[in-house]
């Protein structure tokens, strides 16, 4: 097969559903059936290439759009990771969300909108240089403000805050391209690493922090973390799944972008480096551990189901740029499994969640409960999904949080995995508890009746769950695909085999350790069996200290509001959103820069004139400087 | 990875054996208790009794089938993670998965059993699951810089390396790392729910906490996860510190058979030291264990850690 | 048989339930043996006679030499044990603690209150006999009754548990409607009271 097309196949067969979507927002069932069909299409044809081994990884496509203005695209096995990782998640968000949206008012093209970000993400992976990666950024980032506004009270701030991270990481990157293309004249990729290797310090700094800017924003690493939990909490539910799942996943893409493709280990090593920990490195990762520490012990804090998730998302991005920072071949696998592993179980997580608000229109913990008596199956998602969210070993997220732990350990960070071992404290933490204040405990009178999700939001959680639950026999799985992308950026994958994987300091063999989690099964069930089942008691009878429950009140014994209060207590004042603050604070002086702006841009023709004139004036002083035209 | 006769033996005696002696130890820790109460206390097989009589009734209630998921749980759990404990030097399934995983191994018990016991709808057992998990945050601190400092100082992360690295009577870790070791054992109190730590059981608040609606075998499941995970957790600190009790050569049967009995012996006066410290403790309120833990326990492992950290620089 | 006799189930000649002993395999011996050998209490601490009991089951009596211990809830509790005089409103909170706990369950009357109301005998607020609410398998009589006297009743119920002649559950299961008659004769259940009837098994 020749792959010359390959990715103007692609782009066109997502942009031709994203066309027929716009165009046919209004008949709702035909932009959902032609954005699925387009996305299925291009799904399996990533697998298709992906399992063939066809990722030709130095040639490069260009297009040309204008006479000087080319894009140019290409893909290897690195980028063809986050890119399998989104175009197949697509299709998956795009079923679960028929159902949920064939009720919804029709005020917004969900499905042009949704169509529009995908092609962009995918788009991101594939741009083979800045202003490629650039226009396809923008293209991915500004469709799903209009998807954010839910109507619930604050959504307007979070399309606000969307909007001004939007802006931020597009200054990033605009950033970056300045750069290079000021210090070689080109804006293609090797450009930027030819720029990273002549540049001085001074460069390489601006480098690491415009990165972080730019693609640190989408990945919600802090400080730029803000947007996220606001943002996450007010998108359309069934759009959530991809939002977090997948298009967080393109400024993790960035990131190792930035620093092990532009930069490089060899610069990097160049400024000192103890067991192999360079300073950048060190300071990415600390950034990361802190996030990921935030991020839990925020999500712990929340009563809103979807916020409490997206800080969960926070937390899990932030262990990813441990992997990057800490480097080295176990390391970086490791952020790139769990790049892979939390794709799969916050998809998991959000569309599970989003089940249950479309059967309840519920989002707040303290109010729902007891969905394990209407929605088994759900839950049974959502459960795994909370097992690979903690790195429970009966799902594959153990594998990759494993990986970043030995990682460090390699190296000698002493400090980064006790913070990591906090953070996933934490995870246990807030997993509880959406899963003890949403499916446990007892079940409001309203919500008797509801029946289980519909077949075509099951499907899609049930694939991902069983896929969650057969990498953990077989974590060798994902490392097939993850040895050749490290490869593809001058790597080399920790040692593996399909049952088991080595790092430097200890292995982990999931198939032992799952035969040891069936062999305690069949133990368990055995004792257990050995008398009869235990007679099934309504929800109410339970232990009141002999109090008969007070008659037809629809009040429940639910304890699900400030979960972990004493806690809570503590910990608030240190969290107390000073990061917050510190934008606001941010905020205030730019609308002051602003409104200077407002001053002399005040619709006086005048004053224009003199401002153009001024501005001509002084293009020309520069020209005669350094470009010695006249 | 071939398997030895003796250590497919010793996967299948490991849960049986982990089943008598954790029995064992609850057994003498009431008889202990007893005698610190100047009573003459249960016989020492009572456990054994009480778990025979929970299975023994004839009928017990169960509120939905995550309640009977969570027992099963529980007994999963903690028999996959007896398995990754080195007994006696013997490592049984140690070398397959190492301390980061058998760290979270150790948790699947408690978070199943967790689950089953919020599916029950009774508000108690929510309380006493928040307050459990509280308190893993608390002491999670410490006890992760101990296990850094510890993997650090061997430059290894299996349990069964570092077990095979303390041979030797005067190269157990807890002279090498003691400030380690003591906020290891500080951890412990709380791991294994003793008092001061006993919020999440705590009998007279909160009806018994997670436990308040388990009868029967449900509760006969739970009794024995409790007596297996406090083998599984003062065995991980004989492991760590106290050189998984190996001081007979172990190619024998019979020195294995003796290293055993050494293991087994410290582990139960590892678990002897926290009920003495529970039998003259009340019981510490959420914020002021968070507080205890992340004070002292936590300076001590910092210490201890950046001392492994500055030595394995070649500073000092 | 008149119209209030309760029918089902055997009554003696007071009147009150009887039921045959159960079938006992060797399993259940065994089973019924550590029963008698760990037996949980629940205590229904309303009458004075509650002070007793700490004697009982600290340092000077010692009620752990024989495997009787506390518990806190219903569930995990073997025998029900009733403290003394149980005033009109508590029966409802007796039985339905009563009906929470699990086969084979035991209740023991401690003081006179509970045999005939003992020194409120004539009072209104008073229940004067438990057994007529719930299977009480023995009393322990005394104003208060000291622990020795409790102890001897503990051997006592051992013996009846490990002969199998310790059936006040399954009395309760036979003559449903006849407790249930007495129960409401005192006490509405509420609609959300939600314990199924017990059934014969
Ligand atoms: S029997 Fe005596 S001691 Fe017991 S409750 Fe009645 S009056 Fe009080």
């Amino acid at each position: 097969m020749n792959l010359i097309n390959e990715p103007a196949t692609l782009l066109i067969i997502l942009g031709t559903g994203a066309g027929t979507a716009l165009l046919l927002w209004k008949v709702r069932w035909m932009a959902a059936l032609m954005s699925i069909i387009s996305s299925a299409i291009a799904a399996g044809v990533v697998i298709h290439t992906g399992l063939l081994g066809k990722i030709a990884s130095n040639e490069i496509w260009e297009f040309e759009i204008f006479n000087d203005l080319s894009l140019t695209l290409g893909t290897n096995w690195f980028s063809y990771l986050f890119l399998a990782s989104i175009a197949v998640l697509a299709p998956l968000v795009l079923i679960y969300s028929w159902e949920p949206m064939r009720t919804r008012q029709k005020d917004r093209p969900f499905y042009g909108l949704f169509m529009i970000s995908l092609v962009g993400a995918v788009g991101v992976t594939m741009a083979r240089d800045l202003l490629t990666l650039f226009l396809f950024w923008e293209l991915m980032t500004w469709p799903v403000i209009l998807l954010i506004g839910d109507g619930r009270p604050r959504s307007g701030k979070a399309m606000k805050l969307y909007f001004g991270f939007g802006m931020l990481s597009a200054s990033g990157i605009l950033g970056i391209l300045s750069i290079v293309s000021w210090s070689e004249g080109g804006v293609a990729y090797t450009d930027a690493v030819n720029a990273m290797a002549d540049g001085s310090t001074g460069i390489r700094i601006a480098m690491v922090l415009l990165g972080a800017m730019a693609f640190g924003t989408k990945a919600a690493l802090a400080p730029f973390h803000i947007w996220a939990p606001a943002a996450y909490g007010h998108t359309e539910d069934p759009f959530t799944a991809f939002f977090s799942g997948g298009l967080s996943k393109t400024g993790i893409y960035g990131a190792f972008l930035v620093v092990d493709v532009f930069i490089g280990t060899t610069i990097l090593i160049s400024y000192g480096s103890v067991n192999g920990l360079t300073p950048i490195g060190f300071f990415i990762a600390i950034t990361g551990a802190i996030t990921a520490l935030i991020g839990g012990i925020m999500a712990m804090m929340q009563d809103d189901a979807k916020k409490l998730l997206a800080y969960s998302s926070i937390s899990q991005l932030g262990y990813i740029f441990v992997g990057l920072g800490v480097g080295g071949s176990t390391a970086t696998a490791g952020a790139l499994y769990h790049v892979l592993n939390h794709t799969a179980f916050k998809a998991v997580l959000f569309m599970g969640l989003g089940a249950v608000i479309y059967r309840t229109g519920e989002y707040r913990l303290s109010k729902l409960g007891g969905m394990i008596h209407v929605m088994p199956l759900t839950f049974w998602c959502f459960l795994v999904g909370i097992f690979a969210a903690a790195a429970i070993p009966i799902t594959s997220g153990l594998a990759s949080k494993w990986l970043i732990y030995e990682g460090a350990l390699e190296k000698g960070v002493g400090i980064l995995v006790p913070i990591l071992f906090l953070a996933s404290a934490a995870a246990f933490l807030y997993s509880f508890r959406i899963l003890q204040g949403g499916f446990m405990g007892q079940l409001r009178d309203e919500f008797k009746d509801i029946k289980e999700a519909p077949i075509t939001m099951l499907i899609p959680m049930i694939i991902i769950m069983i896929a969650l639950i057969v990498v953990a026999f077989i974590p060798g799985l994902p490392m097939e695909l993850i040895s050749r992308a490290m490869a593809d950026i001058g790597m080399e994958a920790p040692e593996y085999s399909l049952i088991s994987l080595e790092s430097g300091v200890g292995s982990y063999s999931g198939l032992v350790v799952m035969l040891a989690v069936v062999a305690g099964f069949i133990t368990a069930v055995l004792m257990f069996f050995s008398r009869p089942l235990g007679r099934h008691i309504d929800l109410r009878d339970t232990f009141t200290a002999g109090e008969e429950p007070i008659p037809n009140m629809d009040k429940r014994y639910h304890y699900a509001w400030k979960f972990y209060a004493p806690y809570e207590r503590f910990l608030r004042p240190y969290f107390n959103n000073w990061i917050g603050k510190g934008w606001a604070k941010v905020y205030k002086v730019s609308s002051q820069v602003a409104r200077l702006h407002r001053s002399v841009m005040n619709g006086d023709m005048t004053g224009y004139i003199w401002l153009i004139f001024g501005a001509m004036v002084l293009v020309g002083m520069v020209l005669y400087r350094y470009g010695g035209w006249f | 990875m071939t398997f030895s006769t003796t250590s497919w033996v010793m996967i299948f005696l490991t849960p049986i054996l982990a089943f008598i002696l954790g029995h064992l130890f609850l057994g003498i820790s009431r008889k202990f208790t007893a005698r610190i109460h100047r009573r003459v206390g249960p016989p020492v097989m009572q456990q054994f009794i009480d778990v025979m009589k929970l299975f023994g009734k004839r009928e017990s209630t169960t509120h939905s089938w995550v309640q009977d998921m969570g027992a099963l749980f529980a007994v999963i759990g903690v028999i996959a993670s007896i398995l990754f404990i080195p007994i006696g030097g013997e490592a049984v399934l140690s070398f397959q998965g190492d301390l980061i995983v058998l760290a979270y191994l150790l948790v699947i018990a408690p978070l199943g059993m967790a689950l089953g016991t919020g599916a029950t709808g009774n508000p108690n057992s929510a309380i006493g699951v928040s307050r459990g998990l509280m308190l893993m945050m608390a002491y999670e601190l410490p006890f992760a810089m101990v296990l850094v400092a510890v993997m650090l100082y061997y430059d290894t992360a299996s349990l069964g390396d570092i077990v095979a690295a303390q041979k030797g009577a005067f190269n157990w870790a807890i002279l090498a790392l003691p400030l380690s070791a003591i906020a290891a054992d500080l951890s412990l109190q709380a791991m294994l729910g003793e008092k001061p730590f006993d919020q999440p059981v705590a009998p007279s608040e909160i009806a018994s906490g997670p436990m308040v609606e388990f009868g029967g075998k449900y509760l006969g499941m739970l009794m024995v996860w409790h007596a297996m995970s406090i083998v599984v957790e003062a065995g991980l600190f004989v492991d760590l510190f106290l050189g998984g009790g190996v001081i007979f050569p172990g190619d024998s049967v019979l020195g294995l058979i003796g290293n055993i009995i050494v293991w087994a012996i410290l582990a139960l006066m590892m678990w002897l030291i926290s009920v003495s410290i529970n039998t003259v403790f009340g019981r510490f309120k959420m914020g002021q264990s968070l507080k205890f833990y992340w004070g002292v326990p936590t300076l001590l492992a910092l210490l201890s850690l950046s001392y492994v950290v500055i030595s394995n620089l070649g500073v000092i | 048989m008149s119209e209030d006799e309760p029918t089902g189930g055997l009554l003696d000649q007071d009147g009150r339930p009887i039921t045959n002993l159960p079938e006992r395999g060797f399993v259940r011996k065994v089973a019924d043996w550590a029963s008698a050998r760990s037996m949980w209490l629940l205590w229904y601490c309303t009458g004075c006679g509650a002070v007793e009991l700490p004697p009982s089951f600290t340092s000077r009596y010692d009620m752990e030499r024989y495997g009787i211990g506390p518990m806190a809830t219903p569930r995990q509790a073997d025998i029900f044990l009733i403290t003394g005089y149980l005033s009109v409103k508590t029966v409802k909170r007796i039985v339905r603690s009563y009906e929470q706990m699990q086969d084979p369950k035991y209740v023991l009357g401690h003081g006179s209150c509970t045999i005939d109301g003992g020194m409120y005998w004539d009072s209104y607020a008073t229940v004067k006999d438990v057994g007529l609410y719930i299977p009480v398998d023995l009393y322990i009589a005394g104003c208060m009754p000291r622990p020795e006297a409790i102890f001897q009743t503990f051997e006592k119920l051992q013996d009846m548990i490990i002969k199998g002649e310790a059936v006040g559950w399954k009395k309760y299961k036979d003559n449903y409607s006849w407790y249930r008659k007495n129960q409401d004769n005192v006490f509405k259940r509420g609609p959300d009271w939600a314990l199924e009837e017990p059934e014969l098994r």
